[in-house]
């Protein structure tokens, strides 16, 4: 009877820690085979078919499916510079370069996988052809609810967010060691 | 007392590492949200599929700047060969077998005069077209594989809404099938 006592203790102690782990390890950010560049995170070998079985893992629980490696490569952020996680509530500076790239997007996801839903029923997106920029090349544009001057992009809803950097046809997934690129960076205008 | 709960202790952690290696590899099992998976259910064999509104919801995280479209494959006996027309913005395609990883990827500019031609075979077909030799070769990238069943992404760049009919007028172009030279 004691032995027995302990054998589902040892199971179910077993079972929290290890879903636990497993479960937190996927919805990390920063998880393992990521690159990670301020609130960035990439995972370069994605495409790959010696895929590490985190990434393949993360990768089916979420449903995407990965770029080629000539395609492009993609960064999420679901915090922003500081720490905080990206809210719908709150307004947010997106500025600075992308690494090299012949077309870049940034769109705001929510955790389901679909798009934030905005107002209007605008897209909350911009690409790299759309926004106007500095003369060194950088840019600065505003994420939020309410529409602003200026590169915009509009949010809404309520909640967590995410935002997905995609850089197309860019060199940087072509050196294997993938040396920190330049990432802009995301800073929090205020909250509603 | 002291050493049962140490010795509970040890065992629990041994379990919790077994379960977390075995969730982490049975996720792209079992999962249900797999996108492969996904598409290799709902499209039909050997025929883009443009995954529209509805259909993009196969794919989480869809990039709202891209139209895509899907072919299923099988490479069977002959080989698959896969064309479409020219399109003169960005475009980027991908092979994938069955698991969700890339076999092979390329963009307009690593395509063989910016068209997409492709050949994909396995080894076996590899040996015969090299005796065959067959046009293709000069205008198509042949990529071999192991993998027998898979898929070929094929994103197309919006530019500009007023521009997306030259994407789907592209996706539209794109063909797969069967590579007859080989049969």
């Amino acid at each position: 009877m004691r032995i027995l006592l302990n054998f589902f203790i040892v199971l179910a102690i077993g079972l929290m820690l290890g879903g636990a782990s497993a479960y937190f390890s996927l919805r990390q950010a920063h998880g393992v085979g990521a690159i990670n560049v301020g609130p960035w995170s990439a995972w370069p070998f994605v495409g790959g078919v010696e895929i590490d079985p985190y990434t393949s893992a993360r990768g089916a629980a979420n449903g995407t499916l990965p770029l080629g490696a000539a395609e492009g490569l993609a960064f999420e952020a679901e915090r922003d510079q500081t720490g905080d996680i990206l809210d719908t509530k709150c307004a947010y500076t997106i500025s600075g370069k992308t690494p090299p790239t012949r077309v870049w997007t940034l769109a705001a996801y929510q955790n389901n996988g679909t798009a934030v839903e905005t107002v209007d029923g605008r897209s909350p997106s911009v690409h790299s052809g759309n926004i106007i920029r500095f003369d060194d090349g950088s840019f600065r544009l505003i994420a939020g609810n309410a529409p602003s001057s200026g590169n915009w992009m509009p949010l809404g809803g309520e909640g967590p967010f995410r935002l997905i950097l995609r850089l197309y046809d860019t060199p940087i997934t072509s050196n294997s060691g993938v040396i920190a690129p330049q990432m802009p960076r995301i800073e929090k205008l205020g909250c509603e | 007392m002291v050493r049962l709960i140490t010795y509970l202790g040890l065992c629990s952690i041994v379990v919790a590492g077994i379960v977390h290696i075995a969730v982490i590899l049975l996720i792209p099992v079992l999962g249900e949200r797999d996108a492969a998976r996904q598409i290799i259910a709902k499209t039909p064999m050997l025929e883009f599929q443009r995954l529209d509104t509805a259909t993009k919801q196969l794919i989480s995280n869809a990039d709202p700047f891209f139209s895509m479209s899907v072919c299923r494959f099988n490479v069977g006996e002959n080989g698959v060969i896969v064309s479409a027309d020219r399109m003169p913005d960005f475009w980027s395609a991908s092979i994938y077998n069955e698991r969700g990883a890339v076999i092979y990827s390329l963009n307009d500019r690593t395509a063989i005069a910016n068209r997409l031609r492709l050949l994909i075979v396995n080894p076996i077909q590899m040996a015969a077209i090299r005796q065959l030799q067959p046009d293709e070769l000069e205008t198509s990238i042949v990529v071999e594989t192991q993998t027998q069943q898979g898929f070929i992404l094929v994103r197309s760049f919006i530019r500009d809404p007023s521009l997306a009919e030259r994407s789907i007028e592209f996706l539209q172009s794109a063909k797969c099938g069967e590579y007859e030279a080989l049969g």
